[in-house]
């Protein structure tokens, strides 16, 4: 009888009707950007943080972060947001306007092959560093190989045309933050 | 599924009735509730608290008699409902009394009765289902309920909770410090903004991106819309102000809380008490006092603190705020096997405590109860089918139409006959004015859970 009674509250209460938020990729988290943009501009030795780039302490957990109680482990507040859009405009903004400074005297620890790339980048206006080799090695230093190349193209042609003649350090900021808030590279696939 | 029997088709068309006289919605009655500010503040007692240390206490020969363990060793007090209901309460509520006449107590409210798990419980309270599923917070900031959607559907000035919802990604844990940081920092920041030819290429990826199906273009959707929302957010953010750093942590978050809901930056707060009710040990159950009467006095600050805040030139925020307290579950009355003075307590989803206050609530009721009230009262069968032991209180069946509990014992466990916390959102819902469709079942090939009429003023 109460094995019976149990199975009745059970069905009774796991109602099918959830009426569950549209399935969508949701942020890879502030932990996990950070890592991937680690790996491959800074020295493995002086890891990149993007926390240092939030503009207040304690809103990681804001961007997409893991959460456990008991067994249960659940990525929360993943799905994009007008506030979570907001934090990580303002993050990868400063994060950006670091990389930008960086032309005239480096602002954070990169290696020695990221060194290089930036250091070809930030002749810009210069033709050296409109080329094609430039630009693309630029684009996968920072993006990786996350996104479709129809998404460097479009990147590409815009800085070509709308930062033509703007400042180095300017354009490498928006270069910059052009990528990172992309959602190729924001969003899990 | 099988036909309803002639009892359940006469109680359902009865209260189905109901829900046909309640007065439609014009368009200039819905104008009128679009200006009329409405906010809601949920206040969580983690970890199951017992409501025998609140509103649903037992006398002290019950504990005498073994039956349940009260480390306060004090004898409960009647609570007198204006409906007539009595209910006993613990002398830990005291610091309540003031504010009698402004929340209702609602006693023997099922949660997931199949399930004993925090978890499965906590999200019954959110979702309405053991396994999560849509939160109803989100459903109170709907634009369908006649109002403008506030940002966020909610802020969370304290420790995040463990429930497993869907739609919680506008409910934000910001904490007060962190958000009055942040306020500084955005007035430095320039809101990205159309019309700039980055902000515009960044938007053109993400929109290009965010064409077609699948989950990766649904997620590029939702960026593109949290991008468009985020200069208000930005700007309706920066206009916060950090709080007294002289203030209590509650005040400190209430603070944050009414400018949040000023700004219209959040619908509702959650707020988490920072004591953790769980208590299976009887060394941990001993200190139930203790923890009672600190996260009663918190609850007692907060109350007095929407008082004595502002919402705007007429209005306190707790004239504008509907205010819940409640935990993910109850608790036994003791472990067996343990002695009275030495015993732990388990999980019991089959009576639970709600308190329910504020705008649209009328206060000073109490609806509902739950049985075994005394050392002599006799089980029903149906609580002997599904609590042998009886180490648990269960809700009693309950008279909707009348709004009084039933004192016949059934044989048999119908959930439907009972106070469940489905009752309670639905009628949070109709306070609101969420559409129907977000209304809770009992359970699965149940009908609706019935709205609480008489609570609402």
């Amino acid at each position: 009888m109460r094995r019976f009674l149990a199975i009745v509250l059970v069905l009774a209460f796991s109602a099918a009707g959830a009426e569950a938020e549209v399935l969508t990729s949701q942020f890879k988290g502030l932990a996990a950007a950070s890592r991937e943009l680690s790996s491959r501009i800074a020295p493995k030795e002086a890891p990149l943080e993007l926390a240092h780039f939030l503009p207040a302490q304690d809103l990681e957990a804001l961007l997409g972060s893991w959460a456990g109680f008991g067994s249960e482990h659940n990525f929360r507040n993943g799905v994009p947001n007008a506030l979570n859009m907001m934090i990580w405009h303002a993050t990868l903004s400063r994060f950006a306007a670091a990389v930008g400074e960086s032309c005239a005297r480096p602002r954070l620890a990169f290696h020695p092959r990221f060194l290089a790339t930036l250091k070809k980048l930030c002749a810009w206006p210069a033709a050296e560093a409109k080329s094609e080799a430039a630009l693309e090695e630029f684009w996968l230093a920072v993006m990786g190989y996350n996104a479709p190349e129809s998404e460097y193209r479009a990147w590409r042609e815009f800085f070509l045309a709308a930062y033509a003649g703007k400042p180095a350090s300017e354009t490498v900021a928006a270069m910059t933050l052009a990528i990172t808030m992309n959602p190729h590279f924001l969003l899990h696939k | 599924m099988t036909a309803p029997t002639r009892r359940q088709f006469l109680k359902y068309a009865a209260l189905g009735g109901g829900t046909l006289l309640l007065p439609p919605i014009g368009s200039r009655e819905a104008a009128a509730v679009a200006r009329e500010p409405h906010f809601f503040l949920m206040i969580v007692l983690n970890g199951g608290a017992d409501p025998a240390y609140m509103f649903d206490a037992r006398p002290l020969a019950m504990t005498r008699a073994g039956r349940i363990q009260n480390y306060l060793g004090q004898e409960p007090f009647p609570w007198r409902g204006d409906n007539g209901i009595a209910t006993l309460a613990s002398p830990l509520v005291k610091p309540l009394m003031p504010f009698r006449d402004w929340f209702s107590v609602l006693n023997g409210v099922y949660m997931a009765p199949g399930f004993d798990g925090h978890l499965q419980n906590m999200n019954s309270l959110f979702a309405g289902n053991p396994f999560g599923g849509d939160s109803f917070i989100p459903h109170l900031n709907l634009a369908e309920t006649g109002r403008a959607p506030a940002s966020l559907d909610a802020v969370s000035p304290s420790a995040p909770l463990a429930v497993n919802v869907d739609n919680h990604s506008a409910v934000a844990s910001l904490n007060p410090w962190a958000a009055g940081a942040l306020a500084g920092k955005l007035k430095q920041l320039r809101p990205v903004q159309g019309g700039d030819p980055l902000a515009d290429f960044m938007r053109a990826r993400i929109r290009a991106n965010g064409d077609g199906p699948g989950r990766f273009a649904g997620g590029a959707g939702r960026m593109l819309a949290g991008l468009d929302g985020a200069p208000v957010v930005h700007r309706k953010l920066a206009l916060l102000t950090p709080p007294r750093p002289d203030r209590s942590p509650e005040l400190q978050a209430l603070d944050f809380i009414a400018q949040c809901f000023r700004h219209a930056i959040a619908r509702s707060a959650i707020y988490v008490l920072p004591q953790f009710f769980d208590v299976h040990a009887a060394e941990h159950a001993k200190t139930q006092p203790k923890l009672f009467a600190s996260a009663i006095a918190q609850i007692a600050e907060l109350i007095e603190g929407l008082d004595e805040t502002p919402f705007d030139a007429e209005r306190s925020m707790l004239d504008v705020t509907t205010v819940m307290v409640a935990s993910e579950f109850g608790r036994t009355m003791r472990i067996s096997g343990a002695p009275i003075h030495n015993t732990g307590t388990n999980h019991n989803a089959l009576s639970n405590s709600v308190l329910l206050g504020g705008k649209g609530i009328r206060g000073g009721l109490v609806i509902g109860s739950s049985d075994l009230a005394n050392e002599r009262a006799q089980a029903s069968g149906a609580h002997l089918a599904m609590d042998p032991a009886l180490e648990k209180t269960m809700g009693t069946p309950f008279d909707f139409a009348e709004m009084r509990p039933i004192t016949e014992l059934p044989d048999e466990f119908e959930l439907d006959d009972h106070l469940t916390i489905g009752s309670v959102i639905n009628t949070v819902y109709a306070l609101f004015g969420v559409p129907k469709e977000h209304h809770r079942a009992v359970g699965r090939n149940l009908p609706v859970a019935p709205v609480l009429r008489g609570l609402l003023s």
